[in-house]
């Protein structure tokens, strides 16, 4: 006679046995919060063609992520920025051989509310409105309204990527709301009708209350979303100013299920879901990135 | 050997295995009331020994002087005398060096860092105090409806609802606030004569400048015109909401200690009030409040720690920007929040860490001071009642 007990002690039982299984097949991703979703894309696709692996994504910023990789406690890292000579010295110290990866290039675009007549900065306007020294829209061809900033928190690697590309590594105004995310941003872009932010540019093809700003460089203006499509061709070549590749980071060369993922993620299918999200990369670079993981 | 050991009481025969037992017992009991005070005095260590580690003085980066202001270069557009941006040959904008004093947190900057606290404490002051005040209202009316006024019937409803309320998780109360209350807040300070009234007072408009958030046209103009001349524009995440979403965390803790100390008064008291012909409410306000005042007291100075101390409702709607501006509906960054937001990723052992070890050890001596002072203030009320007595 089964009792109820006994069924819950051979479940138990059952359980003990089976977890290190299912620990066994379990990749960690912890990182980029412009990655997140895409990563998210990928472990679910992968996971759907290989049942037996599981893998959690969870997000955090760059720098968060790279922490946990260098501190051994996850087996990849998104990061939307290169890792820095510090945190190369601390995975020295723990024993870690972080190895880049590239996975996608993300195209940062400028938003504004949707009624906000200002539809094209330059880089110095760009960076005047940022470091707080243009605070009313009327000094770049809007409405004269005070300017009002949004931006991440210095965790982010787009934070960084931002202040270093467009205001010359000089700081963000104090000014700057800091939100948590740049789905955040762009709600409260599409609130504030004096409002700009940057954020990746997959989050807000989809959005029709914000509107995203063409931006000029050196030669002409270029808007990274046209008719709510991403500008794919401009972020790849470069034509788009404000373009960086997307990053995994792994400790050593991979091997076993995360060298498969990556390998996939390298692969046809893993570059269609990045092209939904953000921008492949070109052929060429995908086979140099996929000779890294053969070590 | 005619003496004998006296054997009556149990405590003083000491070879008895009673009484090693009992002594064992107490003696356990003390080591874990101890714990709380040693758990706290090595939190205190903590803080302080990897706080001061980024002095100078202690062979650090970071200069004492620092955490309160910087001098700085600081590049600036230069602009006509039209108020345009002067330009250079090629169309670039002219910058000019300037050097001035800064009050800016900004602990990963490129160049040079800066860690002022001052924006920190406005910001953490403009959530803590108007909660507080709030909370203390609202905590203190409930705790006395509920104690000398209520029915039996409504306080079985309300004082669990209370005591349900002190139980929600502090990141439900966040999102609340991010959705709900900066909703409202939003819609009430742009009801025209609210707008009016806290835009056209003096003083109060740099306390309470709405955001311009209105649909285009001629109200907004107004708004715009009028945050331009005062310098200030309010935003839709603000420490308002952030203080109304604190005021939730603090109004149960408020309401339960003062409800208790409410019902410590003894009946006596009430009795002899009623028989001198008090009605109730006479009572509750002249005898029973005066009786209980210490309680009260305590009661809004844990709930003021509490404010200031509040990690996640505070991270989620005030913004974050640290700016130095006593505007409630400006955002604000509270120390709680930045050391949230920044530990995860600052470098273990490096300036920014330092720094932020450092703030939490100004947070604790703040709270700390405020229990001390709130102590004296017991103390001296509890004196007057026993000399009026």
């Amino acid at each position: 006679m089964r009792t109820p007990v006994k069924t819950l002690v051979a479940a138990l039982t059952a359980a003990i046995v089976l977890a290190p299984v299912a620990l066994a097949g379990t990749i960690t991703i912890k990182g980029s919060d412009t990655m997140v979703n895409m990563a998210a894309k990928w472990a679910s696709e992968y996971s759907k063609k290989n049942p037996a692996t599981k893998i959690q994504v969870t997000g955090g910023g760059s720098g968060t992520g790279i922490k946990s990789l260098v501190d051994g406690q996850v087996n990849l890292a998104n990061a939307s920025r290169q890792m820095k000579s510090k945190e190369y010295d601390s995975a020295e110290r723990n024993g870690i051989t972080p190895i880049e990866i590239k996975t996608s290039i993300d195209g940062l675009a400028v938003i504004v509310n949707k009624n906000n007549p200002v539809k094209r900065l330059t880089y110095q306007q760009l960076e005047a409105i940022f470091t707080g020294q243009i605070t009313n829209w009327k000094d770049v061809g809007g409405s004269n309204s005070p300017i009002s900033l949004y931006g991440r928190e210095n965790s982010s690697g787009t934070y960084e990527y931002f202040r270093e590309e467009v205001l010359e590594g000089k700081d963000y105004a104090s000014s700057t709301k800091v939100l948590q995310g740049t789905a955040a941003l762009a709600d409260a872009i599409s609130k504030d009708t004096n409002g700009i932010a940057y954020g990746g540019v997959g989050y807000f093809a989809t959005r029709k209350d914000i509107d995203t700003v063409a931006v000029k460089k050196k030669g002409g203006y270029v808007d990274p979303i046209v008719k709510g499509q991403i500008n794919d061709r401009a972020i790849s070549q470069g034509i788009y100013p404000i373009s960086r590749f997307l990053y995994v980071y792994t400790n050593g060369v991979p091997k076993g299920e995360a060298k498969q993922f990556m390998q996939w993620v390298l692969g046809p299918e893993g570059q269609k879901i990045a092209g939904e999200e953000y921008v492949p990369l070109s052929p060429a670079t995908a086979q140099a990135e996929l000779k890294k993981l053969e070590g | 050997m005619t003496q004998t050991t006296p054997t009556s009481g149990l405590r003083s025969d000491k070879s008895s295995l009673k009484y090693t037992q009992e002594k064992a017992i107490e003696n356990s009991l003390l080591a874990v009331s101890t714990l709380a005070v040693l758990s706290i005095a090595l939190i205190f260590l903590l803080l302080i020994y990897q706080g001061l580690q980024g002095l100078t003085v202690f062979g650090g980066e970071t200069d004492l002087s620092q955490y309160w202001s910087a001098t700085i270069e600081k590049q600036e557009l230069v602009r006509n005398p039209d108020g345009s941006i002067k330009t250079d040959a090629d169309g670039d904008f002219v910058y000019e060096a300037n050097t001035v004093t800064s009050y800016d947190w900004q602990p990963t900057s490129s160049d040079t860092k800066k860690f002022s606290l001052v924006p920190l404490m406005i910001g953490s002051a403009k959530v803590a105090i108007p909660a507080a005040i709030l909370a203390s209202m609202v905590g203190l009316l409930v705790a006395i409806y509920l104690s000398e006024l209520a029915p039996p019937q409504v306080r079985e409803v309300v004082k669990p609802a209370l005591e349900l309320l002190a139980g929600v998780p502090s990141v439900v109360l966040g999102f609340f606030a991010l959705v709900t209350i900066a909703a409202f807040v939003q819609w009430f300070v742009h009801i025209p004569w609210v707008f009016e009234f806290l835009t056209q007072t003096p003083g109060l408009n740099r306390l309470m400048f709405p955001s311009c958030s209105f649909e285009a046209g001629p109200l907004q103009q107004t708004c715009l015109e009028r945050a331009l001349k005062l310098g200030t524009q309010g935003t839709y995440l603000n420490t308002l909401v952030g203080a109304l979403g604190v005021a939730l965390v603090v109004i149960p803790i408020v309401a339960t200690i003062a409800e208790d100390a409410l019902r410590a008064v003894p009946n006596s008291i009430r009795d002899a009030s009623m028989a001198l012909g008090a009605s109730r409410w006479q009572t509750a306000f002249n005898a029973v409040l005066p009786a209980a005042v210490s309680g009260l007291a305590a009661a809004v100075i844990l709930g003021l720690g509490r404010a200031i101390g509040e990690t996640m409702v505070v991270l989620m709607a005030t913004g974050n920007a640290s700016i130095l501006s006593g505007n409630v509906l400006e955002s604000g960054r509270a120390i709680t929040a930045t050391i949230a937001a920044e530990l995860g990723e600052a470098v273990a052992g490096g300036d920014h860490y330092n720094a932020l070890f450092f703030i939490g050890a100004v947070l604790f001596v703040f709270t700390f001071a405020l229990n001390i002072m709130g102590e004296i203030i017991i103390n001296r009320a509890r004196q007057k009642v026993r000399e009026g007595v």
